[in-house]
């Protein structure tokens, strides 16, 4: 209780034009941002950091914690109109979001996103006021071990992802770990970077996730352009604000899993160093345990309602270690905690004793960034909607100049750009093939984190396997993925002699 | 490319008759190179296991690549019970398009270039009519310019031919 009169005090900080108006424009900034591919959120924090410098903390940390909240909704805009993922932690909503929008119900695939991603972060806020430091404490209980054990549970959970042929899938998922592996390695040793220098930085993930799955989608696109029945263009009389409202229905689908999804984003989101993106993708997975009213994959509401409250709840719960511990949750919580000491603030426990009005301002700030995109969100899907009245001959170009540009931008230089045409050769390669692409991408993002966890716990144990079994909560996590395994091939086995004696 | 042959290719894929190699084989000939390429010099360049510090820097790396270079051999043994992949000419011609804009770019800059292909595939691959084409053609030069160049900043090439009139 005591928690929530300082949250209402924090409010009341809050409430001057300065500071609700930087909230507005952050959070403006941030959906823009979010939604178009090639920018990413640390980008924009970053361009934003002189203007935020020159205000006083409590409006300049409102600027960039909304932008930063914000970009969650923007990124899901172009993965479901466009599929591409603005932001990484927009690669699961792809995979419902597209074929939603496919199937003639964009506006609802949009509006099912916002209000998911509210849910999540709604629980992710009220979590961190209810119990932020408890909760950061616990998140300093996951140490390289156990969050090694969470990226194997993360990556075996891609075997939900893998399509009809398991091989295909797996060989998917290893293409995108192997291209994670390189350039420099957790030691700084530079490795597989085949001579090429902008290699040892490593592929860049929007490059790659343009050309994937945008540049891939546009060579479709080219292929379909003259067949009328297979071409993909939607029917126009479908995309007006009536048929964008989601129903009754709709409505009971979406909140159990963006429920139980925010509650994991949550819990995962506040873990140093993990970010929306896993917390999206065990999110989605955490959803293939429950019911759905049509198959996952396929432009299931309850897959867009997963992935995107998951990766609001975590975004909002990063604040947790970050105010609390000190600790960044993120990448992009790394450059607000050093704006943090260029105001002379310092995160840690003292931080509420000392600032009490800034740390509060700074949790209620993003409430009202929650409601304010909440809103912006919604007024914006009628007109972004029209996007696909656009025909397909004029998506074409549209598109590819969109991925051009944007992939420049993400290191100013040609390096992007050529990264992105070879994604997009070898996503459409794979295409073609029917190998999924979504396990390349999501292998991808978690190839990184699993060998710098795993190396690390290598190295704590000098060498020894034994550390993954020594740790409480590594072990358990290692019992639940043989759990899961063993279960999975029980039922396939079941299902094999089943059909057997039918026959 | 399109194969004019294409289904007598899948026909033999389908019979289980003659093994030929095919793009049906590409993709998994491809991954098991590039897994044996991670691999060797994954075990040259930095051998696999220290007793003391656990994985070298190739230990994970030479971990994924013999799992990819096992499932690829064994897809690359399922391929011939695929249906061969149709490959579309034009695709190949948009990705060298594409690769002739990054060049072009150095010559007349990089937004300029890109919008000359937005003009030459709507003209002359689409033939879109002038209306849409100059609809679309001036969007996409609003989105770049205001978002990208003056808004964000982003230091776009300006190409040799403008730098030296500038």
């Amino acid at each position: 209780m005591e928690n929530l009169g300082m949250l209402l005090d924090g409010m009341a900080t809050l409430m001057t034009f300065q500071n609700i108006s930087a909230c507005v424009m952050g959070s403006l900034l941030g959906f823009v941002i979010g939604a178009l591919p090639g920018l990413g959120v640390i980008s924009g924090v970053s361009m934003l950091l002189p203007l935020a410098f020159a205000m006083n903390p409590v409006t300049g940390i409102s600027l960039l914690g909304s932008l930063y909240y914000s970009t969650m909704y923007g990124g899901a805009y172009s993965a479901i109109l466009l599929n591409i993922p603005g932001e990484a932690a927009a690669v699961m909503t792809v995979l419902d979001g597209y074929p939603m929008a496919k199937n003639g119900r964009p506006g609802p695939a949009l509006f099912a996103s916002v209000a998911a991603g509210f849910i999540g972060g709604l629980i992710g806020m009220m979590t961190l006021v209810m119990t932020g430091p408890s909760l950061a404490r616990f998140g300093l209980r996951f140490g390289p071990a156990e969050l090694a054990a969470l990226m194997i549970l993360a990556l075996s959970s891609i075997g939900w992802l893998l399509g009809e042929s398991p091989v295909k899938g797996i060989i998917s998922a290893m293409l995108g770990l192997l291209l994670g592996t390189m350039g420099l390695d957790i030691s700084g040793v530079p490795r597989y970077y085949f001579g090429v220098v902008h290699l040892l930085g490593g592929i860049p993930f929007a490059a790659f996730a343009m050309g994937l799955f945008g540049f891939s989608q546009v060579l479709e696109m080219i292929e379909l352009r003259n067949s009328p029945t297979e071409s993909g263009e939607i029917d126009a009389s479908k995309l007006t604000l009536k048929n964008s409202m989601l129903t009754r229905s709709d409505f009971r689908r979406l909140v159990p899993p963006a429920l139980r999804s925010g509650i994991l984003g949550t819990i995962i989101g506040n873990m140093p160093c993990i970010g929306a993106t896993v917390s999206a993708f065990l999110g989605y997975t955490m959803q293939k345990f429950f019911k759905s009213k049509q198959p996952l994959g396929t432009g299931a509401i309850e897959g867009i309602a997963a992935s995107e409250a998951a990766d609001n709840a975590a975004a909002a719960a990063a604040f947790a270690p970050m105010l609390a511990l000190g600790i960044p949750g993120s990448a992009t919580t790394a450059i607000l905690l050093s704006a943090l000491m260029v105001w002379g603030l310092q995160p840690g426990p003292l931080l509420f004793t000392n600032s009490p009005k800034f740390a509060w301002a700074t949790i209620a700030s993003l409430y009202l960034s929650n409601l304010i995109t909440l809103a912006l969100a919604i007024v914006f899907i009628p007109f972004i909607i029209k996007i696909l009245r656009v025909p397909m001959k004029y998506m074409i170009p549209g598109i590819t100049f969109i991925c051009l540009i944007g992939a420049y931008s993400i290191s100013n230089s040609y390096y992007g750009v050529i990264v992105m045409i070879i994604g997009g050769l070898l996503g459409y390669i794979l295409m073609k093939g029917n190998y999924p692409l979504a396990p390349v991408l999501l292998a991808f993002v978690l190839s990184n984190l699993f060998e710098t966890n795993v190396r690390k716990a290598l190295l704590i144990s000098q060498g020894s396997l034994d550390i993954f079994v020594q740790k409480p909560i590594s072990l358990i996590i290692l019992i639940l993925i043989s759990a899961l395994i063993l279960s999975s091939m029980a039922k396939s086995a079941i299902g094999a002699i089943k059909a057997r004696r039918k026959a | 490319m399109e194969n004019e042959t294409e289904p007598k290719a899948m026909e033999s894929g389908k019979s289980g008759g003659s093994r030929k190699i095919d793009a049906r084989q590409l993709l998994p000939a491809g991954l098991i190179v590039i897994s044996v390429i991670w691999i060797y010099k994954g075990v040259t360049e930095f051998g696999f296991w220290n007793p003391l510090r656990g994985g070298t820097p190739a230990f994970m790396p030479i971990c994924i690549a013999t799992v990819l270079l096992f499932t690829s051999t064994i897809m690359l043994f399922l391929s011939y019970k695929e249906v061969k992949p149709v490959y579309t000419q034009l695709c190949f011609l948009f990705l060298v398009l594409c690769m002739a804009i990054v060049g072009l770019s150095l010559l007349i800059g990089f937004l300029p270039a890109s919008l000359l292909f937005v003009l030459l595939w709507l003209k002359l691959i689409e033939k879109a009519p002038w209306k849409g084409t100059l609809i679309v053609f001036s969007s996409l030069a609003a989105i770049a310019y205001g978002v990208f160049n003056i808004w964000l900043s982003v230091p776009f090439p300006k190409g040799l031919l403008f730098e030296l009139i500038l």
